[in-house]
């Protein structure tokens, strides 16, 4: 398979309205749709599909509850005292998110608010020469891991090659990829046995949120064996 | 399996989710209750859930209609559409706390709502009539392929697997159906 980008990735937004991705591909494609109206419009035709398919159905009978049961427990949970919220105050998050926002340069879009806590810890930053660094989030997956890079404006990233499904979504700057160029919104999905050395935008640094499956990343130069030491995706 | 029946959006439930939503109208809330609770049932049932399972998270998507029928917005989506996105979410909700019980506790807070509010696509009931026809009418290897992702939640990449397809096969039908249904979109605006 060779290195495709696809804008919208079509099959990726299906998964994605159907309640079908993995929680790294969930994170993905929901920054992405902040970012991309023409995804945006796919996918709300993509959830007429499903409210389509749902109003075809040849409904089930339902046994043990009925509309009189769910007013009961809206009535119930009306009386309750307001359970206070299990989260930080707003203001604590937003001073995060600001930190975060500082540090990257870029606005972060909403799905990547509950990491701007980890974003800001330094040392859960990993470096990878002095012109790139990289951070995995925490999001639980035991098959996929989700990732930040960010690489210095003009750069070239060393050579390396991709075995098994990478995706990455530019959230600031852009890169060149053989002669495409991949700017803020763009997916780009690596498939297997891809090489592929992408250079960095000269006019701004560059930040992605990547997808990849655990060891899907091999570096090819004569210092690949350090890098892969350096970069264990 | 794989052929789709055309049935038109009932336009009648829109009312009743704005009576609820004007004055929190119980007659009106009964009566969705009952045009929608056993769709939503045999949606879950179709995903696999077992009847008890599916009728709870049918009661939870009620509840979560009640409480926030103002705001659904027609110039967004359909009623059902938007019941669709609700349950969606119970779903994927549901599963978390499965996951959760089976032990996995490094838990993320993903998307609480999904997706930004889509661009207004669908601002006339006409084209979500169209877009019905347009399912309809879709050869059976590609409404199949809908079906599978939409009931059953298999990523293209899983049907893939299942049916031992090559997986661009399974992408150039997601590509193939996406096409004629959009372009039964741009005939009608």
């Amino acid at each position: 398979m060779t290195t495709t980008a696809i804008n919208p990735p079509e099959e990726l937004l299906l998964d994605y309205a159907a309640g079908a991705s993995s929680p790294c591909m969930s994170l993905l494609v929901a920054t992405h749709l902040c970012l991309s109206p023409s995804g945006r419009a796919l996918h709300g035709m993509l959830e007429e599909v499903g409210g389509a398919l749902l109003d075809s159905l040849q409904g089930e009978r339902v046994e043990r509850v009925d509309a009189a049961s769910v007013l009961q427990r809206a009535d119930l949970a009306g009386r309750l005292p307001l359970a206070a919220s299990p989260g930080r105050p707003a203001a604590a998050a937003s001073v995060a998110r600001q930190q975060a926002e500082s540090k990257l340069g870029c606005r972060l879009p909403g799905p990547l608010w509950p990491y701007a806590d980890e974003l800001v810890e330094r040392r859960r930053w990993q470096r990878l020469g002095p012109w790139a660094k990289t951070i995995r989030l925490s999001v639980s997956s035991e098959r996929e891991a989700a990732h930040l890079l960010w690489a210095r404006a003009g750069m070239r990233i060393a050579e390396h090659e991709h075995r098994g499904r990478e995706v990455a979504l530019v959230l600031k700057g852009a890169f060149w990829d053989g002669r495409q160029r991949v700017g803020r919104g763009d997916i780009m999905v690596h498939g297997d046995d891809d090489r592929h050395a992408p250079t960095i935008d000269p006019a701004e640094d560059c930040l992605c949120l990547a997808v990849t499956a655990p060891d899907a990343i091999h570096f090819t130069g004569p210092l690949g064996w350090l890098f892969d030491r350096l970069f264990r995706l | 399996m794989a052929s789709l029946p055309a049935i038109a959006p009932p336009s009648d439930p829109e009312d009743l989710i704005a009576a609820i939503a004007a004055r929190r109208d119980r007659m009106a809330f009964a009566r969705l209750f009952d045009a929608y609770a056993p769709k939503l049932k045999a949606f879950y049932r179709r995903g696999g859930l077992d009847s008890g399972t599916a009728e709870e998270l049918v009661q939870e998507v009620m509840l979560t209609v009640w409480q926030r029928a103002q705001d659904f917005d027609p110039r967004i989506a359909t009623l059902s559409t938007w019941l669709f996105t609700i349950a969606r979410n119970r779903r994927i909700d549901h599963l978390r706390r499965e996951q959760r019980r089976r032990g996995d506790l490094t838990d993320p807070t993903l998307f609480g709502e999904p997706a930004p509010p889509a661009e207004a696509v669908l601002e006339h009931a006409q084209s979500a009539l169209s877009l019905r026809a347009a399912i309809a009418a879709l050869p059976n290897d590609q409404a199949e392929l809908l079906q599978m992702a939409f009931f059953q939640h298999k990523s293209h990449s899983l049907i893939a697997s299942e049916r031992a397809l090559p997986l661009g096969t399974v992408k150039s039908r997601i590509r193939l159906a996406l096409q004629r249904l959009r372009d039964s979109l741009q005939a009608t605006s």
